[in-house]
């Protein structure tokens, strides 16, 4: 009895600790992050263009970088979206073998984990052959290379937990497999749906080495979808590496205004969610 | 010609023989009750009058389901069709993510029926015995209703696409008494109008609602007929030691 009751409080203080750790690392890199940026967040930084010599410390601020994230990340977004959601429901059983199901989730598992910046040395190398420059296009093509393995899988297994009951239903009363798809699957789904395109925005945001050589990076707002772009992630790593000190501190500050970014698009996608919800089966 | 009747049914699952060579003529008109022991193929004989076998890719079918006639695995049958006739509640009662409305509207408009009012809501609310304690509030959502509520709304919407055969299966086990009464009335009720196949392990139930009943056990039609003359005086050896409860 007192062994059991031993285990039982060695795995709570086991659990415990490591939140607890986790939580004390990634403060200590948000503390720094604020400290150090803070000093340097002005309403110039997130409203105005950089202004030539900004990166030796001449006034200006990073609105082209704001704006190139942004327009980067809704663009690869919607194409993730367009291509994600119908290839995940694609592998349910319903449309696929499981077999076959199983060995594309493998294959996209692997793809989950490579590094951005394969994915935008491919992206580059078609855009050579395609004859397009770095652009904003070339920059949503390569970060929803990036976005797309996890969108799918992420997809993928919120779709497959709803019970199998649940989708007997509407094929019993003889729906199409797509009536049930978009009465049930979907609808029941959504909020999984929701946290998979999240998950897959937040790893593409912040992403900078796919959108290097894709993207580009320029001191302007683009004018179409052909004219590179600049972006947050790059901004910082273009800022960071410089000797002066005021300049180290805007990356920071632009790191901050990243985090925003994330913690805002996460707040308006959490209400979205509670709103189309309501007739969700728990 | 009985409107359903199974011919040399074998059903596989894998290397497991759920179904062997099953031959029956349900009755039309009455409520047919299923009964046998856990695992004897009860829901896999269910599931096989409307195909919804076909979901489980594993299983292997073999011989004929013939509704009016035609055989319903045939080539030329059409299954979306064979479901609109052939309706089927589940044990546990899973609402549609909409609302009790919707719930019910959802069959009539994906068949294209030409009614679906507010009016046909109603009257297949009516006809499943919810309409009175619904009736306040149709466009709240059908998972806040309870289980009792939710098998009965599983009803009407069996009932909103204007089958001719209802297949339940287990309806009454995950309900508590009260519901069970009501959803046993309804049958009662429906049973000049439907033909009503009913699964269950409760032989108590069988013998309140069943005209004629379906004995089976290990995969295999032990013996079927009126539910006077099964009850009563049962043929078979293995039908005798089920009713006295010596196999369960």
């Amino acid at each position: 009895m007192r062994n059991r009751k031993m285990k039982d409080a060695l795995f709570y203080w086991t659990m415990l600790g490591s939140l607890a750790f986790i939580l004390a690392v990634f403060s200590v890199i948000l503390i720094v992050v604020f400290s150090k940026g803070f000093p340097a967040l002005r309403w110039s930084l997130i409203f105005q263009l950089p202004k030539s010599g900004y990166y030796l410390g001449q006034d200006g601020g990073v609105a082209n970088a704001i704006l190139g994230t942004l327009y980067l990340s809704s663009g690869a977004v919607l194409v993730s979206i367009i291509l994600a959601l119908p290839a995940a429901i694609a592998l349910q059983k319903d449309y696929t073998s499981p077999r076959f199901a199983q060995f594309t989730r493998l294959i996209l598992d692997v793809l989950w984990g490579t590094p951005s910046i394969v994915y935008g040395a491919i992206g580059f190398a078609i855009m050579v052959y395609l004859g397009i420059r770095a652009s904003l296009l070339g920059g949503i093509f390569a970060l929803s290379l990036v976005m797309l393995p996890l969108m799918i899988r992420s997809m993928d297994e919120v779709i497959r937990i709803v019970p199998e009951e649940l989708r007997e239903t509407p094929l019993a009363l003889g729906s199409t497999r797509f009536e049930m798809v978009r009465a049930v699957l979907l609808k029941q789904a959504f909020p999984g749906i929701l946290t998979a395109v999240l998950l897959a925005l937040g790893r593409g945001i912040g992403d900078a080495a796919s959108v290097l050589f894709t993207a580009g990076f320029t001191d302007n707002l683009p004018g179409s979808l052909m004219d590179p772009v600049a972006s947050l992630p790059l901004a910082v790593f273009f800022q960071i590496g410089s000797p002066l000190k005021e300049v180290q501190q805007r990356a920071y500050a632009s790191a901050m205004i990243l985090l925003f970014l994330i913690l805002v698009i996460n707040i308006v996608s959490r209400i979205l969610e509670k709103r189309f919800t309501r007739h969700t089966i728990r | 010609m009985p409107h359903i009747a199974i011919r040399n049914l074998n059903v596989q699952c894998g290397d497991h023989q759920i179904l062997k060579d099953v031959n029956c003529d349900i009755p039309d008109g009455c409520i047919v009750a299923i009964v046998g022991p856990s695992g004897c193929g009860k829901t896999t004989l269910l599931k096989s009058l409307n195909r919804l076998l076909d979901l489980n890719e594993d299983a292997k079918i073999q011989g004929q389901v013939l509704l009016d006639g035609s055989d319903i695995y045939g080539e030329s049958s059409d299954v979306l069709s064979l479901r609109k006739k052939v309706g089927f509640m589940a044990q546990r009662p899973y609402p549609l993510p909409m609302s009790i409305q919707d719930n019910v509207s959802f069959g009539p408009k994906i068949h294209g029926l030409p009614d679906t009012s507010h009016g046909m809501v109603e009257r297949y609310l009516r006809l499943a015995g919810l309409w009175e304690e619904v009736k306040d509030r149709l466009d709240s959502p059908a998972a806040k209703l309870s289980i009792g509520q939710q098998q009965r709304l599983a009803l009407a919407r069996t009932l909103a696409v204007e089958p001719e055969v209802i297949l339940a299966d287990e309806p009454t086990s995950a309900l508590d008494p009260i519901s069970v009464k009501i959803v046993e009335h309804q049958f009662r009720l429906l049973k000049s109008q439907y033909t009503i196949v009913l699964v269950t392990h409760i032989l108590r139930q069988a013998r309140r609602l069943a005209d004629h009943v379906i004995f089976m056990y290990s995969g295999e039609l032990v013996e079927q007929g009126p539910a006077e003359s099964f009850f009563a005086a049962p043929k078979d050896e293995r039908t005798r030691a089920y009713l006295s409860g010596e196999i369960s």
